[in-house]
C-alpha cells in the first residue's frame, strides 16, 4: 500500500486551511505558494474534499475554501479513505482462491487492516494541526 | 526466491530430494516483506527538506509504525498452523 500524491497533497491542503481556519476562505493560489505544490493540481483536490463535504468552496473575490465543521469533527481516516479511494491492504480475492491465499488474506491483511483503523482511531485534524498527538520518532 | 534466501529465511538442499525449507522457525511476516519488497514506507519522502516542518508527515510515519509493528507480531507458522486447522493445502 502507497499513499499516492492525491492523499498526500490532500492531507496538506486541509491541515494548511486549518491553521490558517481565521483567515476566512483561503485561495488555493495562497495554499500553493505557501505548500510549494501545483495550484492546478490543488484545485483538483479541493473538488474532491468539496464534493465529499470536508471543505465548502466561497465564490467571488475574496472567495476560497474553508472547512466544511470543525476540525475536532474530520476524521483523517475518512479523509484519506475518501483521497485514496481505499487504503486497505486486503484485495478483493479475483478468481479461485487457494489455501494460502485465504489464509493469508484472512490472517495477515484484513488483520493488519484493521490495526491500521485503530491506529487512525481518533486522529482527527485538529490533532494534526496542532502536532498534539505526535507519539513517534521521525 | 533469491531475496528470501540472501535474507536467510529460506535454506536450499540441492539434490534429487532437494528443495527449500524455511532457516528457522519463528520468521516473521515483517522480515520476509522486509527481504522481499524492502522496507514499508506509504510515502515517498525520502530527501525532502520540509520533513521537520511537516505537520503530515507525522500521520505517515505513525502508518508506517503501525504497518511494520502488526507485521513483526505474525509469524509463517502461526499462518502455516491456519492452514493446518482448516485442513487443506494448496499452492501458493
Amino acid at each position: 500500500m502507497k499513499i499516492s500524491t492525491r492523499g498526500r497533497y490532500g492531507l496538506r491542503l486541509l491541515v494548511d486551511i486549518a491553521e490558517h481556519a481565521n483567515e476566512g476562505p483561503i485561495a488555493l493560489t495562497i495554499v500553493a505558494k505557501r505548500q510549494k505544490l501545483s495550484e492546478k493540481y490543488l484545485q483538483q483536490v479541493a473538488l474532491l474534499l468539496t464534493r465529499s463535504g470536508f471543505l465548502n468552496s466561497v465564490k467571488g473575490s475574496g472567495g476560497g475554501y474553508m472547512l466544511s465543521r470543525d476540525p475536532e469533527q474530520i476524521n483523517i481516516y475518512d479523509v484519506l479513505d475518501v483521497l485514496e479511494g481505499n487504503i486497505a491492504f486486503e484485495e478483493p480475492v479475483q478468481g479461485e482462491e487457494s489455501a494460502i491465499e485465504r489464509v493469508i488474506r484472512l490472517h495477515f491483511y484484513q488483520k493488519l487492516d484493521c490495526e491500521v483503523k485503530k491506529a487512525f482511531e481518533g486522529l482527527t485534524l485538529a490533532m494534526v494541526t496542532k502536532a498534539e498527538w505526535f507519539t513517534y520518532v521521525i | 526466491m533469491i531475496p528470501l534466501r540472501r535474507a536467510k529465511l529460506v535454506e536450499a538442499e540441492r539434490g534429487v530430494q532437494g528443495g527449500y525449507r524455511l532457516s528457522r522457525s519463528g520468521i516473521t511476516c515483517q522480515e520476509v516483506l522486509k527481504a522481499s519488497e524492502g522496507e514499508f514506507k506509504p510515502v515517498p519522502c525520502k530527501g525532502c527538506t520540509r520533513t521537520d516542518a511537516c505537520k503530515t508527515h507525522q500521520i505517515w510515519s505513525m502508518l508506517q509504525h503501525a504497518v511494520v509493528d502488526f507485521s513483526k507480531d505474525i509469524t509463517i507458522d502461526e499462518l502455516a498452523s491456519h492452514l493446518v486447522e482448516s485442513e487443506t493445502g494448496g499452492g501458493i
